[in-house]
C-alpha cells in the first residue's frame, strides 16, 4: 500500500449522519409508501440522499442534494421507453401477422411468412442480452449524470460530459471482447469504462483526470479468480453436500420443527454458503477503487484512499448481515457506516486553490436516473 | 440583529466571511470589512435542506441564483421568524433527539398497525374482486410448477377410484370452478389446495392413511379451502407482506418468481385458525351429506398428533398443524354419517395410484 501524507485538518472529508435520523427519515418514508403503495419511493430516495449528502463535509462545508422525486419518477416513465420500443418494434409484426393469418386462409398464410414468425421472437431472445448490456451502461451512465448533476458544494455543480449512449456501447463491445478473451480482457474492461466515467467528471469548471492503466488490475484480477477457484473446489465437493444433507434433514415431513425455524435456518445456510465468495469479490473491489482513487486528480490536487482491504471487505459482509438479520430495520445504520468509512479514507494531497474553481458550464439537468431505477441498480 | 456567516456567490467555489444584519424586508449581507454585497427579500427565502441537531443552517434565494448563505447554529431560523414572521419549510423538523424517536416510533407504530389491522380485513374484499378464470389460470400454473420435479401419479383404476370418491362428497355443490384432485408422487404426509380448485395428495398420505375414510376426510378437509377460496386469500396475504417487506428494503420492483415461490409457501405453510376450522366444518358436512363415516379423519388427527408430540416440544400455536385436539372434538361432535368411503378394491388401487 502506498504511504499517503498527513492529510491537511481543513481538507478534508467528515460524516456527520446519525443512524438514529436516518432510521426516522426511513420509518417515515415506510408509512408513506405503504399508504401510496410504493409510489412514495422517488420522493423516499430524495429524502434519503438529501440527507446523506447534507450530513457530508469537505473542507468544513457539506454538500447539497437539489434532486426532486418528481425528477426521479419522470425519468423512470422516460426510461420505459427504452423496454417498450424494441418490444413493439420487433413484436408487433409477429402480432398483425398472427391476427391477418388467422382471418385469411391460416395454414397457406402462415407458410408464406412463416419466416418473419420465426425469425422476429428468435432475434428478440438473440438480441435480449447484448440490448440488456447495452442498457446497464447507459443507465449507470445516466444514473451517475443525474447524481451529480444534483450534487453542489459551496455553491458549484458538479457534473458527467459525454454521452451515455457512448457509454452503453462500451460496455456491450467490452462485455464481447471479455467473453471472447474467456475473462482476460474483464480487468481491462473495468478499466477503460471506469476512465469513461472519471475523465467526464467535472466540478465546476475543473475535469477530474484520471491516469490509470487496465494492465495494472490484472494481477489483482487473477488474484480474485484464484481465490474464487480456492473457495470453490472445497465448496462444491464438500460443504455443499453437507449443507444440502442438513436441509433436507430439516424438510423431512411430518417432523421436526415448525415451517419457520426451518425457513430461517436453510435461509441462513444459503446465504451463510456464500460469504467466501463475497469476500473473493470483496478483495478485488477494494483494491480496484483504491486504485481508481489513487489515480485521479483534480486540478493540481491528488486523491488518496488509505482503508484496509480487510476494513473493506469487513464493512459490507457486516453491513449484509445487519440488515439481513433485523429485516431491512438496519438499512440506515448501515448506510451511515458505509460514509462515515468514505469520508474517514478518502483523503486529497495538495491545497485546493478554492477561488480558481468557477461555476460548472454545463447546462442544469431536466429529468432524473430513470433507466437505472427500471433497471433496479441499487444505490443510495 | 446580526448574524456571523459563511458566503459563496454561486460563480466561485471561494468562501467568505460575512455579517448578516436582519433589516425589516430583508437580509442585508456585508463583507467582514463593510462593503455590501447584497440583500436577500425575507419573501421566497428558502432553507437547502431539513436541519437536524448541530447542523448549518444553508439559505438560498430564488433571485440570487446559486448564492449559498451558512449559518453555524439554528438562531437564525427563530430570528428570521420573530423578525419577519416567516417560517422555512423544513426549519422545525427533528432538532431534537426527542422529536427524532417519537417520530420514529409512532410511523413504526402505523405501520405495523396496518400490517396487523388493515391487511387481513382487506383480503377478504380484494378476493371477491379476483376473476375465477385468474384464480383458475394462476392454480394451474402453481399444479405445474409441483410438477416439474415430481410427477402426477396417474394408475388409471386409482385415478378412477378418486373421481368417484370426489364426486360423491361434491354432488349438489355449487363451485366457482370446476375441481381437480390429484396424486402427487413428491414425499411427504401432506395434502394441499392451490388457487383455482387444484387439490393436491402427495403419495405418502396414501401409505400413511389406515382407512380410505381418512383420505375422504382429509380430501373433504381440503375441498372445504377451495369452496371459501382459502388458497386465493393466502396467496393475497403474502403478496401483501412481499409488498410491505420490498417497501422497508426499498425495492418494489421485485415480484417476478413469485407463483415459483408460492408453490413452495403452499408445501409448508398453514391457514389461519378461523379458516382451519370453518373448513372442518363444511368438510364434515360434505361427509355427512356423502355418508362417509367421520372416524377416520379423527384416527388421521390422532395419528398425526402423536407423531408431531414425539418429534418436537414447539407450543401448538406456532407448529404447522396447530389445534389438532380442538379439530378431533369437532369431528366427533358433528360427524353423523356411518358408511364407507369406498371398497376395498377401489381403495386398493387408489393406494397404487404411483405404481
Amino acid at each position: 500500500m502506498t504511504e499517503t501524507a498527513v492529510p491537511q485538518s481543513s481538507q478534508r472529508f467528515v460524516h456527520h449522519g446519525r443512524a438514529g435520523e436516518l432510521l426516522a427519515i426511513s420509518l417515515v418514508n415506510l408509512l408513506f409508501k405503504v399508504l401510496t403503495l410504493g409510489v412514495y419511493h422517488f420522493w423516499a430516495k430524495t429524502r434519503v440522499r438529501r440527507y446523506v449528502w447534507s450530513q457530508t463535509s469537505f473542507a468544513g462545508e457539506r454538500f447539497e442534494y437539489t434532486g426532486q422525486g418528481r425528477e426521479l419518477l419522470l425519468g423512470l416513465l422516460r426510461a420505459l421507453v427504452w423496454f417498450v420500443a424494441p418490444l413493439v418494434m420487433l413484436g408487433a409484426p409477429v402480432i398483425i401477422f398472427a391476427f391477418l393469418g388467422t382471418r385469411e386462409n391460416p395454414p397457406e398464410f402462415l407458410e408464406k411468412f412463416s419466416m418473419v414468425v420465426v425469425f422476429i421472437p428468435l432475434l428478440l431472445v438473440l438480441a435480449g442480452y447484448p440490448y440488456y448490456l447495452f442498457l446497464l451502461g447507459l443507465a449507470r451512465y445516466g444514473a451517475r449524470r443525474y447524481r451529480l448533476g444534483r450534487t453542489r458544494w459551496r455553491g458549484i455543480r458538479f457534473a458527467l460530459a459525454g454521452s451515455a449512449v457512448s457509454h452503453g456501447k462500451k460496455m456491450l463491445g467490452y462485455s464481447i471482447l471479455t467473453a471472447i478473451t474467456f475473462g482476460i480482457y474483464f480487468p481491462y474492461m473495468r478499466h477503460h469504462l471506469t476512465e469513461n466515467l472519471l475523465n467526464h467528471t467535472w466540478f465546476g469548471d475543473q475535469r477530474l483526470s484520471y491516469g490509470g492503466r487496465g494492465g495494472d488490475l490484472v494481477g489483482r484480477y487473477w488474484g480474485f479468480v484464484g481465490l474464487t477457484i480456492a473457495f470453490g473446489i472445497p465448496w462444491g465437493f464438500f460443504v455443499e453436500p453437507v449443507l444440502s444433507g442438513v436441509v433436507e434433514e430439516l424438510n423431512r415431513p411430518g417432523q421436526g420443527p415448525p415451517a419457520i425455524v426451518i425457513w430461517l435456518v436453510t435461509t441462513a445456510i444459503g446465504l451463510l454458503s456464500y460469504v467466501p465468495f463475497a469476500v473473493a469479490w470483496l478483495w478485488f473491489r477494494a483494491g480496484e477503487l483504491r486504485y481508481y482513487i489513487h489515480q485521479s486528480s483534480l486540478a493540481n490536487v491528488r486523491f488518496t484512499a488509505d482503508f484496509r482491504t480487510t476494513h473493506f471487505i469487513w464493512l459490507w459482509i457486516s453491513n449484509a448481515a445487519l440488515v439481513l438479520v433485523t429485516l431491512g430495520l438496519a438499512y440506515s445504520w448501515a448506510a451511515v457506516r458505509t460514509a462515515r468509512f468514505f469520508s474517514d479514507h478518502l483523503h486529497l494531497r495538495g491545497e485546493l486553490d478554492f477561488s480558481a474553481i468557477g461555476q460548472s458550464p454545463e447546462e442544469v439537468l431536466k429529468a432524473g436516473e430513470g433507466l437505472a431505477e427500471a433497471l433496479d441498480l441499487g444505490s443510495i | 440583529m446580526q448574524f456571523d456567516a459563511y458566503y459563496t456567490d454561486g460563480h466561485s467555489a471561494e468562501r467568505r466571511r460575512v455579517r448578516v444584519l436582519l433589516a425589516t424586508q430583508s437580509l442585508r449581507i456585508s463583507a467582514s470589512g463593510g462593503q455590501p454585497l447584497g440583500e436577500w427579500p425575507y419573501a421566497g427565502l428558502r432553507l437547502m435542506e431539513e436541519v437536524y441537531r448541530d447542523q448549518p443552517v444553508r439559505l438560498q434565494h430564488p433571485s440570487r441564483g446559486e448564492a449559498t448563505l451558512t449559518f453555524d447554529s439554528a438562531a437564525i431560523l427563530d430570528a428570521v421568524r420573530s423578525q419577519a414572521g416567516v417560517r422555512l419549510r423544513g426549519a422545525s423538523l427533528l432538532r431534537s433527539p426527542l422529536a427524532v424517536a417519537l417520530l420514529s416510533a409512532v410511523a413504526l407504530a402505523a405501520v405495523v398497525a396496518g400490517i396487523v389491522l388493515a391487511l387481513p380485513r382487506l383480503v377478504e374484499p380484494l378476493t371477491g374482486l379476483v376473476p375465477e378464470r385468474w384464480e383458475q389460470a394462476l392454480g394451474e400454473k402453481v399444479a405445474a410448477h409441483l410438477a416439474q420435479d415430481h410427477p402426477f401419479c396417474e394408475q388409471a383404476a386409482g385415478m378412477a377410484a378418486l373421481e368417484a370418491l370426489t364426486a360423491r362428497l361434491m354432488a349438489g355443490v355449487e363451485t366457482p370452478y370446476p375441481f381437480r384432485v390429484r396424486v402427487s408422487s413428491r414425499p411427504g404426509v401432506n395434502a394441499f389446495a392451490a388457487p383455482g380448485g387444484q387439490i393436491v395428495i402427495l403419495k405418502d398420505l396414501l401409505a400413511t392413511a389406515q382407512t380410505p375414510e381418512a383420505v375422504a376426510g382429509v380430501l373433504a378437509h381440503e375441498i372445504a379451502h377451495g369452496l371459501e377460496r382459502h388458497p386465493l386469500k393466502g396467496l393475497l396475504r403474502a403478496v401483501g407482506v412481499q409488498l410491505l417487506f420490498n417497501a422497508l428494503i426499498g425495492d418494489v420492483t421485485a415480484l417476478d418468481d413469485f407463483v415459483e415461490r408460492f408453490a413452495q409457501i403452499l408445501l409448508i405453510s398453514s391457514y389461519s385458525r378461523a379458516d382451519e376450522l370453518a373448513a372442518d366444518r363444511i368438510a364434515i358436512d360434505l361427509l355427512n351429506q356423502a355418508g362417509v363415516r367421520g372416524d377416520g379423519l379423527v384416527a388421521f388427527f390422532q395419528y398425526m398428533e402423536a407423531k408431531q408430540a414425539g418429534a418436537s416440544k414447539v407450543p401448538q400455536l406456532l407448529s404447522t398443524h396447530p389445534l389438532t385436539r380442538e379439530r378431533i372434538e369437532l369431528v366427533e361432535s358433528l360427524a353423523k354419517a356411518q358408511g364407507s368411503a369406498m371398497s376395498p378394491g377401489e381403495w386398493a388401487a387408489l393406494r397404487a395410484i404411483c405404481g
